[in-house]
């Protein structure tokens, strides 16, 4: 080849580059203009506004950590009425363990159930996906009509089993006074029950996705060794489609934190219902220049950030990953 | 078969699908519920407001509850009347997207929404609302005090609109039937509070009815959104009006020392909450202690909820306000009720005057600074349009309610909206509210949700309802320098 004909073609070769380089900086471009628009520049502000507070009279002024205090005197008891309650956080992390060891679980099971197309596979398919499907303002209507002892399924069903009482107002039984939802100490539990039964169909889908890529002839060839089904589900499926495992554990966990439409619409403004993000909106719809609530998204992402980064190192360490 | 399963399973979700999509807001419906205006009425617009042929408007409102109807058929008059292009765009989550609303470039131009008072006073120091002082004049209102609402610094900003009374809402079917006791007689709702605690009593021990498996309770109150609020201020208002305007005019910000304990702790607070625990009437159960005289799930109930519990027969009174025909006009439709009737809160002292308190603050009207069309002249000028007498009666019509301002009660009206017309007429009517820092920035909100929970789920006793109140206090003193540091110097 002479010289001309090399320049060419590495001319062409460097035209290709760039034309390659243009194409996917291009595509890249309005997603991390958008990351840098919508995530950066607001949470920067957020972090900036923490340490100031926007007065009507004197505009906008430099106050320190005094968000910050008014943050952790709430949590310490030393202000009554404060929305900053310790009940607030145990809420919300206890949404953490419901999420890996009950909805997670529950979604693996009955997901190994729909791939192995057990008996009716396709009923319960439908009936598994129909709370991803509907709003959750409908979903936290029935399920606020359901527990009424007066008029709602469960509640009939309870009284049918003997647990109803007798029926008077005095005698309801295992019903506590204010109904589920309404009484301070069963309130919670029954958020979480809710969160339970709407928790599971969300993700299912990624885990069908996940268990429908797998080699058939991995379980066939396991099947032959005489391997069990319990086996196969711990031994073969789990590490196989450990990596979605991995990823939805974490985005999970990290949506605890900002998850607030449930008890909203189920308890309203119950104190002993509320969560990190249900107290933040409450905030921010009555006074949407509060800098408070700042200093508190701060707070929240240092700790989430130590949460997620934490989990996901030990499933890093302790789960085990095969690649196939 | 498989097939036809399938179809069905298909069908299934489509129905729930849509089920969805229904929203519970009024239905969106652009019939006039008007009959055109006159010619003489159109020639009259537009010699009071002017010639504003081909100048447009925006106005975005909150579509919930009162609809949005009545503001399109007073555009409607006014653009026929003025030449003028007025629109009107219904939005159901105004409430909470009007912050982003009124920030942006080019949004609407005029807002018929509700929001805290502080959120509106930022927006003015802002500049991003228009101050409406120079139509002051026009504006008649009809309750004195209402004039405060809306005012910082001087300066006028938002037009307070509604004023939507709170009541009782009674089964006249059921009164006719509950035997006489102590104060109360057959056939007629109580008017003394007295009376209706003995109507509670007959309910319960006397009377006995069921419907269906269930026994008939005295009263249903959405204890979710906080509707006992209704009977707790309206009674301060009706035993101690000086008091209960006091409470609200406060504008001291520093209350070191407690100096404003003797506003909240006082007679009228604490009889009003030593009524309503009366009301709840607790007796000791298998659970612990009980409110006997509502439904047990009296503290997760929603106002819908309690609405429809009363209309399916399940109580004898329900806590609600004028707005109760409107909202619930398609379930009384469908079980065709007609027992419905509006009174105001019992009196609780002998000789006591029927005192009805309009809570603030209200939904309002206010002018974008950077609405699209930049039209402050037409806008204000539509707001005095929407003050005025005419756009009052068809605000009665289309809502059965009444709106700030002084108009005549039209005729049309149902027997029920007739019914709170007759109430307002013969009651002291009172504003909770002021345009004072303390009202405006919340501190002398009152969180009573917790307390109506613990006096319904304890024993009565004679100081309960005073613990509560200092309770109550000792909240505010602690919140009261974070609710107000924004507006000291």
């Amino acid at each position: 080849m002479n010289t001309i004909e090399t320049t060419k073609i590495n001319n062409s070769m460097k035209s290709l580059k760039r034309r390659n380089a243009i194409f996917v900086y291009g595509f890249l471009a309005w997603p991390v203009f958008q990351w840098l628009v919508f995530w950066v520049y607001p949470n920067i502000g957020m972090i900036v506004d923490s340490f100031f507070r926007d007065s009507v009279v004197a505009g906008k002024i430099f106050v320190g950590f005094e968000n910050y205090e008014v943050i952790f005197k709430g949590f310490l008891g030393q202000q009554a009425g404060s929305l900053f309650t310790v009940r607030m956080l145990t809420n919300t992390f206890s949404l953490i363990p419901l999420t890996i060891c009950i909805n997670m679980v529950l979604m693996i099971i009955f997901a190994y159930a729909l791939y192995k197309k057990v008996l009716l596979h396709g009923f319960f398919k439908i009936v598994l996906f129909l709370p991803s499907v509907l709003s959750a303002v409908v979903l936290c209507l029935c399920f606020k009509m359901s527990l009424d002892p007066d008029v709602g399924l469960i509640g009939a069903f309870i009284k049918a089993i003997g647990l109803g009482g007798d029926g008077t107002a005095g005698n309801m039984g295992i019903f506590p006074v204010g109904g589920f939802l309404g009484n301070d100490e069963t309130v919670w539990g029954s958020i979480l029950v809710f969160n339970v039964w709407t928790g599971v169909s969300g993700q299912l889908i990624y885990f069908n996705s996940a268990m429908a890529r797998l080699p058939a002839s991995v379980f066939e060839s396991a099947e032959l060794d005489g391997a069990t089904e319990m086996q196969q589900f711990f031994k073969l499926c789990i590490p196989l489609i450990f990596p979605t495992i991995n990823t939805l554990i974490i985005s999970t966990v990290a949506g605890c934190l900002s998850w607030m439409m449930p008890a909203l619409l189920l308890a309203g403004s119950n104190p002993n219902a509320s969560s990190i993000g249900l107290v933040i909106t409450q905030i921010v719809k009555s006074d949407s220049k509060n800098t408070v609530v700042c200093a508190f998204g701060v707070l929240v992402s240092i700790v989430g950030t130590v949460v997620v980064l934490t989990l996901h190192k030990l499933l890093d360490k302790y789960g085990q990953e095969v690649e196939y | 078969m498989k097939k036809l399963l399938k179809k069905l399973f298909c069908l299934t979700m489509a129905l729930c699908l849509t089920c969805t999509c229904v929203a519970c807001g009024t239905p969106d419906d652009d019939t006039p519920t008007i009959p055109p205006a006159s010619e003489g009425t159109l020639a009259q617009i537009k010699e009071t407001y002017g010639d504003w042929t081909d100048e447009a408007l925006e106005v975005k409102a909150i579509d919930k509850g009162l609809g949005v109807q009545w503001i399109k058929d007073a555009a409607s008059t006014f653009n026929k009347a003025t030449g003028s292009k007025i629109t009107v765009l219904a939005d159901e989550t105004l409430n909470e997207g009007v912050a982003n609303f009124i920030e942006a470039d080019s949004g609407s131009d005029v807002y018929f929404t509700f929001t805290s008072d502080v959120q509106w006073v930022r927006w003015s120091q802002r500049g991003l609302i228009v101050p409406i002082s120079d139509i002051e004049s026009t504006l008649d209102f009809k309750v004195n005090g209402f004039e405060q609402i809306g005012i910082y610094n001087g300066q006028r900003y938002i037009m307070p609109y509604v004023t939507s009374p709170s009541g009782l809402v009674y089964n006249q079917n059921y009164v006719n039937e509950i035997p006489s006791k102590g104060e109360f007689t057959t056939g007629t709702f109580p008017t003394t509070w007295q009376g209706l605690l003995d109507m509670c009593d007959s309910i319960n021990e006397d009377w006995n009815k069921t419907v269906g498996s269930n026994k008939v309770v005295p009263f249903t109150y959405g204890g979710s959104v906080g509707d006992m609020d209704y009977v707790f201020f309206q009674l301060w208002a009706q035993i101690d009006p000086d008091g209960y305007k006091a409470y609200y005019d406060q504008d001291d910000l520093d209350i070191t020392g407690e100096t404003n304990k003797s506003l909240l702790v006082s007679e009228g607070a604490i009889t009003a909450l030593d009524c309503i625990a009366k009301l709840f009437n607790t007796k000791l159960g298998t659970n612990g202690y009980y409110p006997s005289n509502t439904v047990s799930t009296y503290a997760s109930d929603s106002n819908l909820v309690a609405e429809q519990k009363f209309l399916n027969g399940q109580s004898v009174f329900t806590i609600t306000g004028d707005w109760f025909e409107n909202e619930m006009r398609d379930y009384i439709d469908e079980v065709e009720a007609d027992f419905y009737h509006f009174t105001t809160m019992p009196v609780v002292k002998a000789g006591g005057q029927s005192t009805i308190s309009l809570g603030t603050p209200s939904t309002y009207f206010m002018i974008a600074a950077n609405g699209k069309n930049n039209n402050d002249d037409l806008a204000k000028k539509f707001l005095s349009y929407m003050a005025s007498p005419d756009v009052g009666q068809i605000y009665m019509l289309s809502t059965g309610s009444s709106n700030a301002f002084e108009c005549e009660v039209p005729e049309g009206l149902s027997p029920f909206a007739q019914e709170v017309m007759n109430a307002w007429a013969n009651s002291r009517v009172v504003v909770g509210g002021s345009g004072q820092i303390p009202h405006l920035t919340c501190a002398i909100g009152l969180q009573m949700a917790q307390a109506y929970k613990e006096i319904a789920t304890s024993a009565y006793t004679e100081t309960l309802a005073r613990e509560k109140i200092e309770r109550l206090y000792e909240i505010q003193y602690a919140g009261w320098n974070d609710c107000v540091k924004d507006f000291v110097e």
